[in-house]
């Protein structure tokens, strides 16, 4: 391979061209192993806890189960499939939908996301190395100072995994994947060997509300919002897959059926010991060495999930006039600057804000997600204009209205609140409507409805986007 | 179908890349549009597999439940 072509794959792995078939790195195995190394981490856990609020231990296997399954299935439609045929990450590929300039919109949001994420994701790496530490010096914490210099540390080493590429997030998946699959399932064993198979499934919900299947829906929709809310990581991984195949069914293994895993302990955790974050209760429970080893896979289980956050949303930095010409490390740099500055300034107000966090990203990628796979499977039929998609100018076909397609705008901007109408994410209080549909499912179908109609009657009947041409 | 010379001249001084770059994105976005994909798209055997997974596993539960909790 001459120098040339050697820097042309490295633009391809780190900026903004399409990855063709002969540069992709990721088998169908690499990819799985990447998507559990993505899914586990603290927040499955938290997100386990929060489900046994409100059910017991196997329906919230079966919620669980299904949410993932129903959500990721769908999301990784509109985004690994694409991505995969393209070579591209999913923000260029958002120019077919929301206009070559109406992708910084998208970019705006998961931008404030993905830092708050990296924030949250290093504190749980830090407090886990703070149980690791206290156990071997016997106390029970070493300050709120030791996390906060942790969670930096954590930022530091997710700025060197993502600076060596998905070569080092590959190999470094490949080794602790099998290891996090081994110790999650040796939480279990552990919590059940401790407190009881029997107790872990008889014991009653935390703080149900009085309808049982007002509690399953709860459960159900927790698991749709979390499995919906991976869609700014998918496309970065898709396009380095040998196949469309790699790329979409990776993410049963990862994001549907580990995570189901994780959050199946997180439950049976909160609802026996009324923690549901391993962190706590590894080491009492296990005792010191099983403890502090699982606690270690835990803690590098929150920085691959991190690496890969931030790989994902430096690629897309990579579609903006200000990061394009700007080398890797300093986009990475660009991006972890506010994360550490957040961890600085306010870790405790972004990290006890977890399940808000979560809620308020649902009710972003509800109309994303339907938006995303109507305008890609319905409308453009899955082809899309490669020149188009890489034009910034207004003689792209994705220029729409001035770069901005405002029919996307509109029903997404419609979505958003819909969602807020069957329940409110940051307080799980539900309404009537909620009951028959769940939020995060009438808020797809909602925007997808809308958006199909909107665009059939404005975009495609003008010839506006692209639509009505074979391309 | 669209050669590279069609490409380069419908992308040149419009992508915001460098110029060997934007050379190199239009080598590769005419190789595209030359074969249509980079790596073939699901075949109809992993559709039928998603609408059966997401049908069975994903909707399915949720029905059983709401039977199960009606019937009790």
């Amino acid at each position: 391979m001459s120098n040339n072509s050697f820097d042309a794959n490295k633009e391809a792995q780190f900026g903004m061209l399409p990855v063709m078939k002969e540069e992709r790195v990721y088998s169908l195995f690499d990819n799985s192993c990447i998507n559990i190394g993505f899914a586990i981490a603290t927040w499955c856990f938290l997100i386990g806890g929060t489900v046994s609020l409100f059910v017991d231990f196997w329906p919230a296997v079966i919620a669980t189960l299904a949410g993932n399954m129903a959500a990721v299935l769908l999301m990784a439609m509109g985004t690994s499939v694409p991505s995969a045929k393209y070579g591209a990450d999913n923000y260029t590929i958002s120019s077919s939908y929301m206009g070559n300039r109406g992708k910084a919109i998208v970019m705006v949001f998961m931008f404030v996301f993905q830092v708050a994420w990296l924030i949250i994701l290093s504190i749980m790496f830090g407090r886990a190395v703070d149980n690791v530490v206290s156990t071997a010096v016997k106390t029970d914490t070493m300050g709120p100072g030791f996390v906060g210099v942790m969670s930096i540390v954590s930022v530091a080493i997710v700025f060197l995994v993502v600076w060596r590429g998905p070569l080092v997030i590959r190999k470094f998946n490949i080794i602790v994947a099998p290891l996090l699959i081994i110790t999650i399932i040796a939480l279990l064993i552990i919590l059940s060997k401790d407190v009881g198979w029997d107790v872990i499934v008889n014991a009653p919900p935390i703080a149900p509300f009085d309808s049982e299947w007002v509690n399953f829906l709860l459960a159900f929709e927790l698991s749709l919002g979390a499995g919906l809310s991976w869609w700014p990581n998918m496309g970065g991984m898709a396009r380095l897959c040998k196949t469309t195949r790699a790329a979409y069914w990776a993410n049963l293994a990862g994001l549907i059926l580990a995570a189901s895993l994780g959050t199946a302990v997180g439950c049976a955790a909160a609802v026996t010991i009324g923690s549901s974050d391993p962190t706590e209760w590894m080491i009492p429970l296990g005792g010191v060495v099983l403890g502090v080893l699982a606690l270690v896979f835990v803690a590098i289980a929150n920085i691959t999930s991190n690496a890969i956050v931030t790989y994902g949303i430096c690629l897309g930095l990579k579609n903006f006039k200000f990061f394009r010409n700007k080398k890797w490390p300093v986009v990475i740099a660009i991006f972890c600057l506010p994360g550490i500055i957040g961890l600085i300034l306010w870790p405790s107000q972004i990290y006890d804000n977890f399940y808000i966090m979560l809620g308020v990203t649902c009710t972003f990628y509800c109309p994303m997600v339907a938006i995303n796979c109507v305008d890609y499977f319905l409308l453009r039929k899955q082809r899309l204009d490669v020149v188009g998609l890489y034009d910034n100018t207004k003689t792209s076909k994705y220029s729409f209205w001035k770069g901005f397609n405002w029919v996307a705008i509109v029903s997404f901007a419609a979505g958003m609140p819909f969602y807020l109408l069957f329940l409110n994410p940051a307080t799980l209080v539900y309404q009537e409507p909620f009951k028959y549909l769940t939020a995060s499912g009438a808020s797809v179908i909602f925007v997808a409805i809308l958006y199909f109609i909107l665009a059939k009657l404005i975009l495609v009947r003008n010839n506006i986007g692209g639509y009505s041409t074979k391309a | 179908m669209k050669s590279y010379e069609s490409v380069y001249s419908e992308l040149k001084g419009k992508t915001g890349l460098d110029e060997e770059l934007e050379k190199e994105l239009c080598k590769r976005v005419a190789t595209i549009e030359e074969k249509g994909d980079i790596v073939p798209p699901l075949k109809k055997i992993d559709w039928a597999f998603i609408l059966a997974l997401f049908v069975l596993a994903g909707l399915l539960p949720v029905f059983i439940e709401a039977f199960r909790l009606s019937i009790g």
